[in-house]
């Protein structure tokens, strides 16, 4: 018995030995990559900057695949972060078409998942056109709650492929709102206009994609999009409601200020905690005596709101003061008292 | 005969506890195998490209940090810095001082600048008074709330209903974040669209690296071998225990160096237990069970991604004082909750992860130092067989230094954090080396905790610190 366990044990370690033999040498090589990787990212940087600010000749790339694709990928990559510019960006663009594409092609169709998944980042940050066409016919097989289909989703709606729209109508329940919201972000004004068109046309309860626009457009505070997005404070479902409520504080402004004097009496204190937030990005002036009903709601949110807001009148901080000494509600003065104090920090949107 | 009947008894004993190691460490290569494929999958996996979206993003929910302190004068400033630093679109933090009595809370006031304010906090627990509450004229997301010692517990309560988002994360005040941290521990909150409810990452001891005003500048071994010694422990208990019990959604614990919580669901099973050692880990198990009791399909999710520092106790004392800690804690727990143990009604929470933390982690101290009296009746003393003996003592070696030697590998496979091949090394051999001394010292301070799990009183518990964030 004891010589099994002794097998056991030193089999176990040999194997183990065998393994950091391996590591150790693995690491080495590893290390010895990097460092070449790093000197010639170092060597070739300025060149490919003049390459890419209008230069002729394109510089020498290393021979060897894998390698040439590691140093494309850190030069571009670090090129392309804050790059406004769209002949630089453009020519990005043309030069990951010319040595990355092929590359990415057959790691699409036959890499690892995190070789993959790797690939659809850069195909998204140099803008790959030609991939999109793949990337987009591989989205039905993917399972929605893995990473691959939510990047995939974002390089079909990065390269403005316009069949994506149905696919996320169709699948929007599976993808959560912030998702969406980032795949919207990525859209032209053109293809946005389509997923209204879509959205408008199908009235049905699904409403993830929904969400995700009216957020959207409040946060980016899209003009073509305002009257939507006001006209959806009287829509039947109490989410599109909060959103549209939402998306209107981040807009900072009303065609009519009538539009909101039924959410401060509304059943739903959600509601009433935008109508005094809204009072305040928009500078209703006309809403004071509401917003201070609000300091002696029962909800703790609203009252916070209420608060916050009036703070944004001039008046504000002498008004609150005044409530914090006076107020008969002993949460009213609780509240303008914290808010008369607190300047840093927001409340939750 | 007494002899005859002693001698079978050892033979029983030693089988029993033969059969424990083997049984234990079978459990542990499943919880390997269970955790291996996603390992290996987002091995290459670029991690920089994959929160980039994130960083600039407002699809993220904002998060209030909440940072307890206790005497923690040497470190609080680095672990506010390195909050400060975070690369997370909105985030507040709130430090609160449990009634230190050194100057922690002065140096947090003089250092940021911070003035008073009046508060009105949304009360959801009852804690112990909060004497004062300040806000940085520096840092309009700092705040720094001074109250009466209540403990642990009562303080991440009290910073609970001080917070003002959604989600909040709970950090040591002995702990620093990488910068990505908070990306990192959110995004499967925000790709799941909240159906993640609590998540933790990996928490990586930072004794012997270069701190640099709240940043770990340079990863490297640190000298002393009980630290040394810590780090594989850490990557045993992270890479291969944690990551898969997560992976079947039944881990129960989120360490309390780093986890972020859902607010609601935390006020709604009554935030943390006032009273207790193990606060932690007793807070997610009773999460755990407000989700079965709702047959919700929310989880609680763990990422492989080292994104936590923190200091490890570097002597005797003070690392046994924190072990007898974990373990009064770790008991505490599981009574508490032993209506859950082997209760089909709660799953895999139930029928494998409670009996997991009650077999392998809680009373393995007692197993191993059975195993060590027989090791030493049988090949010292001759009251038992000393083949027996022999293989009770292969076993713990196959137990205890392969298991933690592989964990190191494992390391090395997937981040290989530490830059340098000798380090590698070193702690290769460290592993191996644990049976024969760390393991035994920790085995008798696991015991005392045992022990001492029959006394009430929780405390934050006397760990020195050197203030590793601030030497340099």
């Amino acid at each position: 018995m004891a010589e099994f366990f002794i097998g056991l044990v030193i089999g176990l370690a040999a194997i183990q030995l065998l393994l950091l033999v391996y590591l150790v040498l693995w690491k080495k090589r590893t290390l010895g990559t990097e460092n070449r990787k790093a000197a010639m990212l170092e060597e070739l940087k300025p060149d490919f900057l003049t390459y890419l600010e209008g230069g002729e000749e394109e510089p020498a790339m290393p021979e060897n695949e894998k390698l040439r694709t590691a140093v494309l990928e850190g030069l571009l990559s670090e090129l392309v972060a804050d790059q406004k510019d769209e002949r630089f960006r453009g020519k990005i663009s043309s030069t990951a078409e010319r040595h990355l594409a092929a590359v990415y092609k057959k790691r699409l169709t036959a890499g690892t998942w995190a070789e993959r998944v790797n690939a659809l980042y850069f195909i998204e940050d140099f803008r790959i056109h030609s991939l999109r066409r793949l990337v987009f016919s591989r989205l039905e097989q993917l399972p929605a709650d893995d990473e691959e289909c939510r990047q995939s989703l974002r390089v079909c709606t990065a390269l403005q492929e316009p069949d994506v729209i149905g696919f996320l109508i169709s699948r929007q329940e599976s993808f959560s709102t912030g998702l969406l919201k980032e795949l919207l972000r990525r859209f032209d004004e053109p293809l946005l206009h389509e997923v209204k068109r879509r959205l408008e046309a199908d009235d049905g309860e699904t409403e993830n994609l929904m969400l995700a626009f009216l957020t959207t457009c409040g946060e980016q505070q899209s003009a073509p999009f305002f009257l939507f997005v006001e006209g959806k404070l009287a829509d039947r479902r109490k989410e599109v409601r909060l959103k549209a409520l939402r998306s209107l504080v981040s807009y900072g402004r009303l065609s009519d200020p009538a539009l909101i004097a039924p959410f401060f009496s509304s059943e739903h204190w959600e509601e009433r905690m935008y109508a005094a937030k809204i009072t305040g990005a928009c500078g209703l002036g006309g809403y004071r005596d509401a917003l201070l009903s609000l300091f002696s709601d029962p909800v703790w949110w609203v009252r916070f709101s209420a608060a916050d807001n009036a703070l944004k009148f001039e008046t504000g901080p002498a008004l609150l003061t005044r409530i914090a000494e006076q107020h008969e509600d002993p949460f009213a003065r609780d509240i303008a008292r914290h808010m008369v104090t607190r300047k840093g920090g927001d409340s939750v949107a | 005969m007494p002899d005859g009947w002693l001698l079978a008894s050892f033979d029983v004993l030693s089988w029993l506890v033969i059969a424990y190691m083997i049984g234990a460490g079978l459990v542990y290569l499943v919880l390997f195998l269970v955790a291996s494929p996603k390992i290996r999958r987002e091995r290459k996996l670029n991690r920089h490209e994959q929160i980039e979206e994130l960083s600039g993003d407002n699809g993220t929910y904002p998060v209030s940090v909440l940072v307890p302190v206790f005497n923690e004068e040497a470190g609080v400033l680095s672990t506010v810095r390195s909050l400060l630093a975070l690369n997370y679109p909105e985030f507040e933090v709130v430090v609160v001082n449990d009634g230190s009595a050194d100057g922690t809370g002065r140096k947090m006031i003089d250092s940021f600048n911070m003035v008073p304010i009046d508060l009105a906090v949304r009360e959801q627990f009852k804690t112990a008074p909060i004497v004062r509450a300040y806000k940085s004229e520096r840092h309009p997301n700092l705040y720094l709330l001074e109250k009466e010692n209540g403990g642990k517990a009562d303080a991440l309560n009290a910073g609970i209903n001080f917070s003002h988002y959604p989600y909040f994360a709970a950090i040591d005040g002995d702990s620093i974040l990488e910068r990505d941290a908070l990306l990192k521990t959110m995004k499967p909150i925000i790709d799941s669209n909240g159906r993640v409810t609590v998540t933790g990452g990996t928490v990586r001891i930072a004794n012997g690296c270069k701190v640099v005003q709240g940043k770990v500048e340079k990863i490297r071994l640190p000298k002393r071998p009980l630290e040394i010694m810590q780090i594989v422990e850490y990557f045993r208990s992270f890479l291969i225990g944690r990551l898969g019990l997560s992976r079947v959604n039944i881990l129960l614990i989120i360490s309390g160096a780093f986890g972020v919580f859902e607010k609601n669901r935390v006020v709604k099973v009554g935030g943390y237990r006032t009273g207790t050692i193990g606060e932690d880990m007793e807070l997610v198990v009773r999460i755990h069970r407000s989700l079965k009791d709702e047959k919700s399909s929310e989880r609680i999710e763990y990422i492989q991604d080292p994104v936590c520092w923190t200091e490890a106790p570097s002597t005797v004392a003070s690392l046994k004082a924190q072990r007898i800690r974990w373990q009064r804690g770790l008991a505490e727990t599981l009574w508490i909750h032993r209506d859950m143990l082997f209760n089909p009604k709660y799953r895999g929470v139930g029928m494998f992860s409670l009996p997991y933390f009650l077999f392998v982690e809680l009373l393995s101290a007692l197993f191993e130092t059975i195993g060590y009296f027989i090791i030493i009746g049988g090949l010292v003393f001759s009251i038992a067989d000393p083949e027996i003996a022999f293989i009770v003592l292969l076993v713990m070696v196959l137990y205890g230094s392969l298991i933690s030697a592989l964990a190191v590998l494992l390391e090395e496979w997937t981040y290989h954090k530490y830059p340098d091949i000798s380090s590698v090394i070193v702690l290769y051999v460290y592993a191996l080396s644990e049976t024969f001394w760390f393991r035994i010292l920790m085995n008798f301070w696991r015991l005392q905790g045992l022990l001492y799990s029959f006394r009430k009183k929780a405390e934050w518990g006397d760990m020195e610190r050197k203030g590793v964030f601030s030497e340099e």
